[in-house]
């Protein structure tokens, strides 16, 4: 198997559903980690691929309601649920709480593949959002403590003689520290600088 | 005084000259009148003053009569008659002083018997002594002569004649007439033997009582025979009260002292006493037979050999901090009989204070506490014993006070719980139970403690790795013989297990049959639709895979197989499910037995129990007794009551303004039925009349089958279901079975 493509998982208690979805699976040419009930999932190192999670609602431990609330933080995949019940309350549950999609067996294979494909795109963003800001985190890390303190006031587009008396420095000073805060985060420009910020979640002061 | 009675004495002298000469002045016979002076003069004022009046006489006679007058020469004519005045007036000093010298001793004599008298008088009566006299020759004899402080010792009046010998025995005979006999005879060992003496009780004429003591001093005459007695009487009532009393003390002293000897010689304790420094110098009888050593081996630092050997060095290190503190103490320790055998006893002393404060003895008791030890020691390991059992046994154990405090807990709890007896102490158990069950728990427990019944509740409590178990907690009062309660002993018994086991009997065994056997139609209709569609979605999934693969580019037959022959399968599966639904109504059949219907509602209760709790409902049963029994399908009834009462339990789910009562009543209806009523506090019911319909339904899961069934059931029985509104509020559902035996079908 290919280590680094996504990987689907299958939680279901019943092993014939496990065998059949893990072939369907593997005819799309994804690959497949089946598993019969959520512990063994929780217990399995998952590698840092994209993938999704198919979960079967109705699981001898933890059901699948529960373990989509113990996932809901972190890097935790996309859920598809899958139910024999089916009934309205629990896929208005799983569904408010982040479900993107709930299907009834018997279901159609097309439907669970569009949904598998779905929550597969919808992890590599986010894991591409999440590696990103990572970089910025690190690169954020490296500012001296001053200069993450002139970082909101150039981003906020003051002139440097504006933050240079905000701070009671000479203009210069702040010249050398923006240019700084560019390098280490390795901003091209500016506006570059202003989406790194916003990313980052930076407070960015209003026009004084 | 001398002075002024010489100055009395010759001023006596002058002045009767100068009186001589006044009264001689105008007479013819002057001389005579000097003469009377000088002898006046001489007589009271003694020799001095005679010569000295006799010296002024005749300066007077010369000057103023002799002539010439009126000087002091002396004519010689007058010669004669000047010598012989002089010789005269010497002549009168010469007589008087010559009387004097004779009279003076005999005036003195008489003075000093005058005052010896008056001294013996002031002492007898200053000493209380009387003296008497009597005559000895006579018997009784004869009073002669009695004092005046005698007087006053008889008691009688002041005066000058004696009292009579029978006078004075009265005062001795009324205090007993046995005086008078030995009054006679200590006269006659006087009278034989020349003094004697005696102690007599009197009783005075004025009534008192006396003790009055005689001496008699016998004087005998020249032929030796006795003349008088002369003796003393002497009021010693108060020394005689005075020597009682001493007596009386000595006595007493004596008596205690041989008391105390004896307490101390037979007390059941070895008594002992110990000078300041510590050293002993006493041991009581006990003490010395005890250990067998001799009071003189064990004075001093003797004793100690008597002491057990790992003992002793405590033992003296103790002795020596209780002098040093120089305050009581008591220890322990073995003491060798004589027989080489140790006992325990216990040491105890105690200071001795003089007025100051210093410890002048030191005083102390060693009691056998041999057995006493023996017992404790057996009570110490009877508890080490018990404790280990309350310890040991698979139980959690608990106490607590009259007022529910808990007091102690077994090992166990705390291991249970994983905590510390401080941490209850500090939380209680409170903080250990289900949040769920701290309410009705403290309810039970305080119900409990105020009616004094046993206490018995089923709660949850945390574990140490915070899981919550189920405990049966059982509380059981200890009275005493008022029969007020001195303290509860409880257990917590897990019944997790057993829980999970009931548990398990409603749940655990597959869906199916459980539906089957107690759950309702849309749980059974659910459970159908899952056991086929888990097949069916596999089926779906794998012919759909199936297909997936011969589509393939190039197709991948073997894998196509493989999955067509899985839908096979799992259609199997299915085609399985639906038979064993089948067979499994199919096989319901149902049996006829005779049953008591109040037998099966309890059944019912018994197994909705946990659930009514869950829900905080109040289930109350009013079964009419004797119940006519009737002939129907068990598991079947059972399904119905078990459905109306799950129904009337849902029905107060939204109930908060009211307390959650579910009532079940049985009563006989006729003679041909008995009638059950199940009613809940609920919210009710919009359609009484519609509710049996299939598929009617309030609940938001419901398929409305619940009640179809009940009906069918009831009406296979031959009996008629029905449901109505509630008095206030709520539902009443009612159903009524035939009492006879039924046919040979329902």
């Amino acid at each position: 198997m290919n280590t680094n493509s996504p990987i689907v998982y299958i939680v279901d208690d019943d092993a014939r559903i496990r065998e059949a979805l893990s072939d369907l699976v593997s005819l799309s040419g994804l690959q497949a980690a089946a598993f019969g009930s959520a512990s063994d999932f929780l217990a399995f190192e998952r590698p840092d691929v994209p993938s999704c999670l198919v979960l079967d609602l109705e699981l001898p431990d933890v059901d699948g309601l529960q373990l989509q609330q113990s996932l809901i933080s972190g890097d935790a995949p996309p859920i598809i649920f899958i139910s024999g019940h089916g009934d309205i309350p629990s896929s208005v549950r799983a569904m408010k709480a982040g479900a993107i999609e709930f299907l009834t067996k018997p279901f159609d294979d097309k439907d669970l593949l569009r949904a598998i494909v779905t929550g597969i795109e919808l992890d590599r963003a986010a894991r591409l959002k999440r590696s990103e800001l990572a970089i910025l985190k690190r690169s954020y890390d490296l500012l001296s403590p001053r200069e993450r303190e002139v970082l909101p006031l150039v981003v906020a587009g003051f002139a440097n003689k504006v933050t240079a008396g905000h701070f009671g420095t000479s203009e210069k000073t702040i010249g050398v520290q923006r240019g700084q805060v560019m390098r280490k985060m390795g901003a091209r420009s500016l506006a570059e600088l202003v989406t790194m910020a916003r990313t980052l979640g930076i407070k960015i002061p209003g026009p004084a | 005084m001398v002075l002024v009675s010489e100055l009395r004495r010759y001023g006596l002298a002058a002045i009767s000259c100068g009186l001589a000469l006044a009264v001689a002045w105008p007479s013819d016979a002057p001389t005579s009148c000097f003469f009377l002076a000088v002898m006046v003069s001489s007589l009271y004022g003694g020799k001095g003053p005679g010569l000295m009046s006799v010296v002024l006489s005749t300066l007077s006679y010369d000057y103023f009569f002799l002539p010439p007058r009126f000087r002091l020469a002396i004519e010689p004519s007058s010669y004669v008659q000047f010598a012989v005045f002089l010789t005269a007036t010497l002549l009168i000093v010469g007589l008087v002083e010559a009387k004097r010298r004779v009279e003076e001793p005999r005036r003195q004599v008489a003075a000093s018997v005058q005052r010896s008298e008056y001294y013996l008088a002031e002492a007898e009566r200053l000493g209380h002594i009387g003296s008497y006299a009597s005559n000895a020759r006579v018997n009784p004899p004869e009073i002669r002569y009695i004092s005046a402080e005698m007087f006053r010792i008889l008691g009688f009046p002041a005066g000058d004649v004696p009292p009579t010998t029978e006078e004075a025995g009265k005062v001795f005979t009324a205090a007993g007439p046995e005086n008078w006999p030995r009054i006679m005879e200590l006269y006659e060992t006087a009278r034989r033997e020349k003094i004697a003496d005696g102690e007599f009780p009197a009783v005075l004429p004025d009534g008192s009582n006396r003790m009055i003591h005689i001496v008699a001093h016998t004087v005998y005459d020249a032929a030796g025979g006795p003349d008088e007695f002369i003796g003393t009487c002497v009021d010693v009532t108060d020394q005689h009260r005075a020597r009682t009393e001493l007596q009386k003390a000595f006595d007493e002293i004596r008596k205690s002292e041989n008391q105390l000897r004896a307490i101390i010689n037979t007390i059941p304790a070895f008594a002992w006493s110990a000078r300041p420094d510590g050293s002993a110098d006493f041991f009581n009888q006990l003490y010395l037979d005890y250990t067998g050593l001799s009071a003189e081996q064990a004075t001093g630092r003797g004793w100690t050999v008597a002491v057990h050997p790992d003992d002793l060095n405590d033992l003296a290190d103790y002795w020596r901090s209780v002098l040093a503190s120089g305050e009581a103490g008591e220890v322990e320790a073995r003491l060798r009989r004589f027989d080489g055998t140790y006992r325990w006893f216990l040491f105890r002393t105690s200071p001795l204070h003089d007025e100051s404060g210093n410890i002048v003895k030191w005083y102390g008791i060693n009691a056998d506490i041999e057995d006493r030890k023996l017992a404790q020691d057996a009570l110490r390991t009877s508890e080490r014993d018990l404790s280990s059992i309350i310890e040991a046994i698979p139980s959690l154990v608990w106490c607590a006070d009259p007022d529910g405090e808990v007091n102690y807990l077994n090992g166990r709890m705390l291991e249970y719980t994983g905590t510390t007896s401080g941490a209850w102490e500090q939380f209680g158990l409170t903080n250990f139970l289900h949040p769920d069950d701290v309410e009705p728990t403290a309810r039970a427990w305080s119900g409990a403690i105020a009616t004094g019944e046993t206490h018995e509740i089923q709660c949850r409590l945390r574990r140490s790795d915070g899981v919550y178990r189920w405990f049966q907690v059982l509380g059981h009062p200890a009275r005493n013989n008022e029969g007020g309660v001195t303290r509860w002993y409880g257990l917590l018994i897990d019944i997790d297990d057993r829980k999970n086991i009931e548990e398990a009997l409603r749940n655990s065994e597959t869906r199916l049959s459980r539906a089957a056997q107690t759950a309702t139609l849309g749980e059974l209709s659910a459970s159908i639709a899952h056991e086929i569609n888990q097949p069916l979605a596999a089926a779906l999934t794998n012919s759909q895979v199936c297909i997936g693969w011969l589509s393939a580019q190039p197709p991948n037959v073997a894998k196509a197989i493989a999955a067509g022959e899985r839908a096979v399968c799992t259609v199997k599966d299915a085609g399985e499910v639906v038979r064993r639904i089948r067979a499994l109504f199919k096989g319901a059949t149902l049996e006829n037995v005779a049953l008591d219907l109040n037998e099966v509602i309890g059944e019912v209760l018994r197994l909705i129990h946990g659930e009514a709790a869950r829900r905080r409902v109040e289930v109350e049963a009013d079964l009419q007794a004797e119940l006519p029994s009737l002939v129907g399908d068990r598991v079947q009834l059972q399904q119905l009551i078990r459905n109306l009462v799950l129904n009337g339990l849902e029905a107060m789910d939204q109930v908060m303004d009211r307390p959650k009562k579910l009532l079940i009543r049985s009563r006989r209806h006729s003679p041909e039925f008995v009638l059950v009523e199940i009613q809940d506090h609920g919210v009710g019911l919009k359609e009484p009349d519609k509710v049996f319909d299939a598929f009617y339904t309030t609940k938001e899961n419901g398929m409305g089958m619940g009640l179809a069934i009940c009906r069918s059931i009831v009406e296979a029985h031959h009996g008629r279901l029905w449901a109505a509104s509630g008095e206030d509020y709520g539902a009443v559902f009612c159903f009524t079975l035939p009492t006879r035996p039924l046919g040979t079908s329902l």
